[in-house]
């Protein structure tokens, strides 16, 4: 019943605190990603759970267990490196079972656990072949399977998808959140992906320098974020700064630059405060649609990527936005330079307070 | 004119032959992406074009100049590495107006060049940082700014965003094409990533297996693919194994596995014929009714993903086939869950119908 609980954890190099006061559960059998900008301190968190670093301050428990002293190799945990470590002269098979040979335990129990984690994996086919003739993603299934020989519950995934082209990536995704799921395991797993994140797991943990700064469901990460920096961390979205101008039973209504004025669900402000509204590029419609706010622009570009098509479209007031949309069958779009009317339900307009560094500052990744 | 050339451009190495008759033209201004898996040839093309490797046969032309032979620095082409490879020891300054001070221009016009060129980067604030104190993109943006200022009006860029972040790749992307528009330079751009391809380039050129797949617009590739690969590459699609059983004027039939049945428009192929039918995950919209004039096939939602913006379902159908469909959550969208049961439908004129492959499916679609 692996369950981990980081309480205050801190780790400083020097001047710069990699983690800072960090406080965090991960429930048995709970697929959890960390998520964060370069830097953010989500490498030092999960090597400070494996016991590869040991945090300055705060207590680390294992299945209520303090394990702040214990070395890695009694942790108990599966741990996934991004650089592909298998050994290049064995074969499949001798890599998945030479942990437990070297820690001597019985051969005929470790046989019919490897098999079943090779089966598990769908590399049984390949159980001969030397680490060079598989792929990027197979020789990670198999990374990942000799983590699982220790038979531990809980995995460690350190950017496990890091190193291979994009297209395996999406495909293991769903293959190691099925094994995770079908061995009943709990994992941590580390990742600068988002989307990787959202995808895979139970619940996403945001950090920036240092700190947890949100954790939540990925649907609820995605639509409701507490945060400016995670709404835009997570997806991209339209970012625009205005003042409150009217609180009501409804909402609120924003007036942007120009006069422009704009209404949302959300009512955590006071008049007169200077805020920033955001909403994702899928819940702007082209347009005329009751009950929303509807605006009118022109069409500045048409970018297409595939199914999707941005549009850029510039509203009176000079702000610009970007419409996402899915193309639908046999509809027919507007051209740049096209006026349009926009409609941005005000449910899907979230409110933040203006960034003390500025807007501009603040969205910026680097 | 064709800024750059390649005629019949062939690569060895040992046996295993990198490229094979590349022909490719890229126009003054245009921004051409070479998008394919590890191992396709791309980067060993985009060298070619720098002069880091030469070709076994072929001709290269840039400017209309035939440059076989001719070393890099005589190109005016820059090569841009996954590593940026910046002077560590020297600052932003420094870096960017080492091109200019080894041509030997005078101080103010050094001065000028490197300042503009750096504002055009956004990096005038930054001037006096070194290296190790930027961030990934900055060091990637002073690279570029170093390329431009040394006169380079060809970008040569490999992977260009392999080593960011995956939220700061989506921005960077977007102002890296903006700058080569802005000052009307031309990019050569390789990439294994074919959203950044279908994002940024004018034309994508599809390399597999050291030759060109394809070659087109990003709406040509995704609307036209040519290949099974093609569209597996580009896009991604589910791509079903099947026998055609009718045709008549308004379509054939194809009979899946199980005895599952989808209506296509397509009429080229002939009954009894084995081919591959492919429809888009997007393409593919779930619902508890039927769509008139759909293919309708009934399923149990086997996972349901969300990615971003989209959900991604996983529908295992009457035939134990597994489907994939992406859908944008919109207003209103509806949310399935593991285990209903629902109904897939997708339209006959979105279904494309190729020839079984020779090699077989799994090794078109590049499999994992």
């Amino acid at each position: 019943m692996p369950e981990v609980r980081l309480v205050n954890v801190t780790k400083r190099y020097g001047r710069i605190v990699a983690n800072d006061h960090i406080n965090l559960t991960i429930k048995d059998k709970e697929y959890v990603s960390v998520i964060g900008p370069s830097g953010c301190g989500k490498t030092t968190l999960i090597k400070s759970i494996a016991g590869i670093i040991e945090p300055d301050e705060g207590e680390i428990y294992i299945d209520g267990k303090l394990v702040n002293k214990v070395p890695i190799e009694d942790r108990e945990i599966g741990y996934v490196f991004q650089n592909i470590a298998l050994f290049p002269h064995m074969t499949v098979w001798d890599n998945i079972t030479y942990g437990p040979k070297v820690k001597g335990y019985p051969p005929e129990e470790t046989k019919s656990i490897a098999r079943e984690m090779i089966e598990m994996i769908k590399v049984s086919a390949r159980a001969d072949a030397y680490p060079d003739e598989l792929s990027g993603g197979t020789q990670q299934k198999t990374a990942v399977a000799r983590a699982l020989m220790s038979r531990s519950k809980l995995l460690l995934l350190d950017e496990p998808l890091g190193a291979l082209d994009l297209k395996v990536r999406a495909a293991l995704r769903y293959e190691l959140r099925r094994i995770v799921k079908d061995l009943g395991l709990t994992a941590l797993h580390v990742t600068h992906d988002q989307e990787e994140a959202m995808s895979i797991s139970d619940r996403v943990v945001v950090m920036r320098k240092g700190r947890i700064i949100e954790s939540g469901n990925p649907l609820e990460l995605y639509m409701r974020p507490k945060n400016l920096f995670t709404a835009n961390f997570v997806g991209e979205a339209n970012f625009l700064a205005g003042k409150i101008d009217k609180v009501t039973g409804e909402g609120a209504i924003i007036d942007l630059r120009g006069g422009l004025k704009i209404r949302s669900r959300s009512r955590n402000m006071n008049v007169g405060d200077r805020v920033v509204i955001a909403f994702r590029p899928e819940f702007a419609f082209l347009g005329k649609r009751e009950g929303e706010n509807v605006l009118s622009g022109k069409i500045r570009n048409i970018v297409y990527s595939g199914s999707l098509i941005r549009l850029n479209v510039e509203m009176p007031n000079g702000n610009a936005i970007v419409i996402k949309k899915a193309l639908r069958f046999g509809e027919s779009l507007p051209r740049i330079g096209e006026n349009v009317t926009v409609s941005i339900p005000p449910e899907n307009v979230l409110i933040y307070p203006y960034p003390e560094r500025g807007l501009h500052r603040e969205l910026s990744l680097e | 004119m064709a800024l750059v050339k390649l005629v019949n451009v062939t690569k060895r190495f040992g046996k295993i032959v990198a490229l094979d008759g590349i022909n490719l033209s890229i126009k003054d201004g245009e921004y051409l992406c070479i998008l394919g898996p590890t191992g396709a040839g791309k980067t060993t093309l985009l060298r070619i074009i720098a002069g880091l490797l030469e070709p076994d046969e072929g001709e290269i032309y840039i400017e209309g100049k035939r440059v076989n032979g001719v070393p890099p620095e005589e190109r005016n082409a820059v090569y841009m590495f996954q590593n940026f490879a910046l002077f560590p020891h020297m600052n932003v300054w420094q870096n960017v107006s080492f091109g200019p001070v080894i041509k030997e221009w005078s101080s103010e016009k050094i001065r000028n060049v490197t300042s503009e060129i750096l504002e055009m980067v956004r990096l005038g604030e930054r001037r006096d940082a070194y290296p190790n104190e930027l961030s990934g993109g900055m060091q990637q943006r002073v690279a570029l700014a170093r390329g431009i200022a040394a006169g380079a009006r060809i970008l040569l860029l490999d992977e260009p965003f392999g080593a960011l972040d995956a939220r700061l790749r989506v921005d960077l992307r977007t102002q890296l094409r903006s700058l080569v528009k802005d000052q009307g330079l031309t990019a050569i751009h390789v990439t294994h990533d074919q959203e950044e391809a279908l994002m940024v380039a004018d034309r994508i050129a599809i390399l597999r297996e050291g030759r060109i797949e394809q070659i087109g617009s990003p709406q040509e590739v995704y609307t036209d693919p040519q290949s099974i690969f093609v569209m597996s590459f580009v896009g991604g699609a589910n791509f079903f194994d099947g026998v055609i059983s009718h045709i008549d004027e308004s379509g054939s039939t194809i009979e899946l596995r199980g005895g599952l049945h989808i209506q296509v428009l397509d009429t080229t192929k002939k009954i009894g014929e084995r081919v591959v039918v492919a429809i888009r995950r997007e393409d593919v919209s779930l619902g508890k009714s039927r769509r008139r004039g759909f293919n309708n096939l009934i399923g149990e939602v086997a996972d349901a993903m969300f990615v971003g913006g989209s959900m991604e379902y996983i529908v295992k159908l009457e035939n134990g086939i597994p489907l994939s469909s992406r859908i944008l959550l919109e207003g209103g969208s509806r949310i399935f869950r593991k285990g209903d049961i629902v109904i897939v439908s997708f339209h006959p004129k979105e279904c494309r119908v190729f020839q079984y492959p020779e090699r077989g499916l799994l090794k078109e679609i590049e499999a994992i």
